[in-house]
């Protein structure tokens, strides 16, 4: 479904990424790991449009990303949840996912099943949002664009343990629904519980790529390459 | 009795400089584009009405027709022009459109010649009406029912629909919405014909309160700055309290210190921003 | 050094001492005399400087030979800026030799023109209304055709008065600057001297829009007269809102200093029925002098005369006769002859008052007309009244 081919990606001189190259197929849940500063974020950019790779290649569903507008990319059904959240902060939480919504199987009905507390809060500002509510409402919001392929950007990040689980279960269901993820993640336990695949990416160029099975016996991968302590 | 009535006179012109400023507002919110030839609209819309009342005797028609023919303008100068600039400073912004105004300053004088003309009040609004001693014109008192009726379909728009939610949530991240999938130019676009259709309609209808003339627009440029960073760059509120504000302070100062009167406005802004840097309603 | 060589060396001096005169003398007689006409041709003032200058131009293809050639015409535009202004001034005299301009909008500029012009010993006659520059920044160079504050107020507020004796009660709204103080100052005068009860006064910036408080103000001191002493752009605004809050219909409006008929073209006989308007030239009346320069304006441009026109018109002639009576191009003796010159002007017989170099005129009382009592699109206002009023000169130092 998604096939990134050996882009390169910079941010004004500097080369962040240089040469990634990964897969995201139907159904599938993929992680993308690496310390900071390794890319990762660059390469959910790059792949929404939001940054525009000088080389290689974007496909999606056979068509061809690079240089398109983001709106456009966003239209072809790929959703990006930020790492910073993105929650229009003066709209209230049924705004922010009005702005977002778009037909399909994910509705205003399925989503506050999914996220009772939004429901709770739905008249509320986006500024009156806790953490781990507003990473909710930022996942409804990309899910209520009917999207075929979700990007997640560290959504666990800075998040209390019970949050965390939260989403994780968020997370699960979303993936029992069928839907392709391309899933940024430092927490390790929660890329082996949820991923089918995993890249890590490694100062801008991909030096692993593995299944679930391969990843949890590769020992030395996780020593090398992924920060002591997650 | 006469603070009364300038009181109410300040709130009759404060709806004008809202109209005036608001477009400003939401264009900067959104846009985060400063529009210097804002006032030169405003100068069309006040011309277009003379020309269409000369043309058609009706002042409706120019009503309905002047600020729509400004949206297209504006409309077809942001769609060959402007949304190529957005991306640079503000400085630039400032440059190109200072341009555009003189351009269109200029063009004014061409055609219509550089003395100021005058616009009849339509009929069926002619005429004052009597409160105590004082009569008070009745197109003043229709300029601000008209203008407050705007000014909540306006409100209605920007908080109930769709679109408004857009405009809004565009303001705060123009990328996000583009993520989202919002085709950010036709946004772009249709929130500056909008801003500037607002200008233009507020240029006809104050036509037959003052007449028009090719300065016209240099002047009010001045008071939509003063009502906007009172009010708070990108806030309709700011815009509506902001112009009232000036309004009132301009009609009751030529009562107690008239010479004062342009003084006092920028003394109102220097003591806002003192207070609340980023204006009444604007965020950092 | 030798003797001979300290003679030579003498001669030579000397002659280079004195060619330029020489040679002013010889060039005086042969060379045309060119007038230069100072005009607002752009910038805020344009459309007046557009008649000025079909004024002047007019003046110059009538005139027959001066001092043995025709006389010629060029134009400086001042970009109604002053300081722009000065400095093409001073470039022509400079390197054209210029010395006889007429024209200037604003009084600033008058002033500043003049001071360059009398610097160079030449002769500068304006139409600009400013007090001072026939008293205080009095100079021999220039000469004013206009009736100044005193005049305007005098020949409008007190036949106005006259004809309604029960109308005690004026109320003014003047621009607050020192155009307005001065015919705020005069009006004041003159009410005391003819027991007219002034019930108050709003000043209002120059570059005021918006007057509805002012009014308010004026309605509040219910007057029987409304002295509005803003003129051009201020005295449209004032005199528009002012009938938009039925002011018309509750007193007498007066405007005392008005630009005459292009001023009243962009108004319209709505706004100007019944409002007494002074006026410095109303192409209607019937003076020997107006009735032709009617005929041949009408015939060359196609127009009425307005005061612009006919004021620059008659300024380049008084200067062009001025220089014919003189015999020379030497400024002061040409100024010399323009003092105590009576002619036949615009407004009747004219005479330049020695004294403080402005010219003694009528100044007019109109009143708007009714657009269905318009004979023409011009027919916009009727005469009321005229005649001329000036203060006793000042002293000359």
């Amino acid at each position: 479904m998604l096939n990134v081919d050996a882009i390169h990606s910079y941010y004004g001189k500097s080369h962040i990424l240089e040469g990634v190259s990964l897969t995201v197929n139907e159904g599938e849940l993929v992680t993308l790991l690496g310390r900071n500063g390794a890319g990762k974020t660059t390469t959910l950019r790059s792949i929404v449009g939001i940054v525009r790779p000088q080389s290689g290649s974007v496909n999606f569903s056979g068509r061809e990303m690079i240089g398109r507008e983001i709106y456009e990319i966003a239209r072809e059904g790929i959703s990006l949840v930020p790492e910073h959240r993105g929650i229009f902060g003066m709209l209230s939480v049924e705004e922010n996912l009005a702005v977002a919504a778009r037909p399909g199987q994910w509705n205003f009905e399925g989503i506050y099943k999914f996220f009772p507390r939004l429901y709770e809060r739905r008249k509320n500002g986006g500024n009156a949002l806790s953490g781990g509510e507003q990473q909710m409402l930022s996942i409804a919001r990309g899910l209520l664009t009917n999207p075929r392929l979700l990007l997640l950007d560290e959504p666990t990040e800075g998040l209390a343990p019970v949050i965390v689980d939260e989403i994780v279960n968020a997370l699960v269901k979303i993936k029992k629904s069928g839907m392709a993820v391309l899933l940024v993640e430092q927490n390790l336990r929660i890329c082996e519980k949820l991923g089918d695949r995993h890249y890590v990416l490694e100062e801008g160029r991909i030096v692993y790529s593995g299944d679930s099975e391969n990843f949890r016996i590769n020992r030395s991968v996780r020593d090398r390459y992924l920060s002591v302590g997650v | 009795m006469l603070y009364a009535f300038q009181v109410l006179n300040g709130l009759g012109l404060g709806m004008i400089y809202f109209l005036i400023s608001v477009g400003l507002t939401i264009i900067f919110g959104l846009l985060n584009f400063v529009n210097f030839a804002h006032g030169a609209f405003f100068m069309i819309g006040g011309y277009l009405c003379y020309s269409l009342v000369g043309w058609t005797g009706s002042f409706w028609l120019s009503l309905l027709f002047g600020p729509l023919f400004v949206a297209f303008a504006a409309w077809l100068a942001e769609k060959i022009l402007f949304h190529r600039i957005y991306h640079l400073p503000h400085t630039f912004h400032i440059l190109v459109t200072v341009g555009i105004a003189l351009i269109l300053q200029e063009t004014t004088i061409m055609i219509w010649g550089p003395v100021g003309k005058n616009i009849s009040v339509p009929e069926g609004l002619q005429g004052v009406v009597t409160l105590w001693a004082f009569a008070y014109p009745v197109y003043r008192l229709f300029l601000i029912s008209f203008t407050i009726i705007i000014a909540l379909a306006l409100w209605y728009l920007l908080e109930r629909t769709r679109f408004g939610a857009l405009v809004r949530a565009g303001s705060e991240s123009a990328e996000m919405i583009s993520l989202l999938g919002t085709n950010i130019h036709r946004l772009f676009a249709a929130t500056f014909a909008l801003g500037v259709g607002l200008a233009g309609l507020a240029g006809t209808l104050s036509a037959p309160v003052r007449g028009v003339n090719p300065f016209m627009g240099v002047e009010v440029l001045g008071i939509a700055f003063v009502v906007v960073v009172i009010g708070g760059m990108g806030s309709f509120t700011g815009a509506l309290l902001g112009g009232l504000l000036v309004g009132l302070v301009q009609s009751l100062m030529s009562t107690i210190w008239p010479e004062g009167a342009s003084l006092m406005i920028y003394g109102a802004m220097a003591a806002v921003i003192l207070l609340r840097p980023y204006g009444l309603f604007g965020r950092a | 050094m030798k003797r001979r060589e300290f003679l030579a060396t003498g001669l030579a001096a000397t002659s280079f001492l004195l060619a330029p005169a020489l040679l002013r003398g010889a060039l005086a007689a042969e060379r045309p005399v060119t007038f230069y006409g100072v005009k607002s041709m752009s910038g805020a003032f344009a459309s007046y400087g557009e008649f000025a200058d079909k004024g002047s131009r007019l003046a110059i293809e009538e005139y027959g030979a001066l001092l043995g050639a025709k006389p010629k015409y060029a134009i400086i535009d001042t970009e109604s800026n002053p300081a722009r202004a000065v400095r093409k001034v001073q470039e022509a005299i400079q390197q054209q030799g210029a010395r006889f301009f007429g024209g200037c909008t604003l009084s600033s500029t008058a002033l500043a023109v003049g001071k360059e012009v009398n610097k160079a010993e030449g002769i500068f006659m304006t139409p600009a209304g400013a007090d001072e520059i026939t008293t205080t920044e009095f100079n021999l160079s220039t000469f004013r055709w206009t009736v100044p504050t005193y005049g305007a107020i005098h020949q409008t507020v007190r036949p106005l008065f006259e004809s309604n004796p029960k109308a005690k009660r004026w109320y003014t709204i003047t621009p607050q600057y020192v155009f307005g103080e001065a015919l705020l100052t005069a009006a004041k005068n003159l009410f005391a001297q003819l027991g007219i009860e002034h019930v108050g006064n709003s000043y209002h910036s120059q570059q005021e829009q918006e007057y509805s408080g002012y009014l308010t103000n004026a309605m509040a001191a219910n007057p029987d007269v409304l002295l509005i002493l803003g003129f051009g752009g201020n005295g449209a605004s004032c005199l528009r809102q002012a009938a938009n809050f039925g002011l018309k219909k509750k007193m007498t409006i007066l405007l005392a200093w008005t630009q005459g008929l292009d001023w009243f073209q962009s108004l319209g006989p709505e706004l100007l029925e019944d409002v007494y308007l002074g006026a410095q030239y109303w192409h209607q009346v019937q003076t020997p002098l107006n009735i032709e320069l009617v005929k041949r304006v009408k015939k060359v441009y196609g127009i009425n005369p307005n005061y612009p026109l006919a004021g620059d018109y008659v300024i380049t002639r008084i200067v062009l006769d001025g220089i014919a009576k003189a015999g020379t191009t030497d400024g002061r003796a040409v100024g010399k002859a323009m003092e105590g010159m009576t002619y036949e002007g615009p407004t009747g017989t004219e005479t330049v008052r020695a004294e403080d170099h402005q010219v003694i005129k009528d100044y007019y009382l109109l009143r708007g007309k009714a657009k269905s009592a318009m004979k023409d699109a011009d027919d916009l206002a009727v005469l009321i009244s005229s005649g001329k009023s000036f203060p006793e000169p000042a002293k000359r130092s």
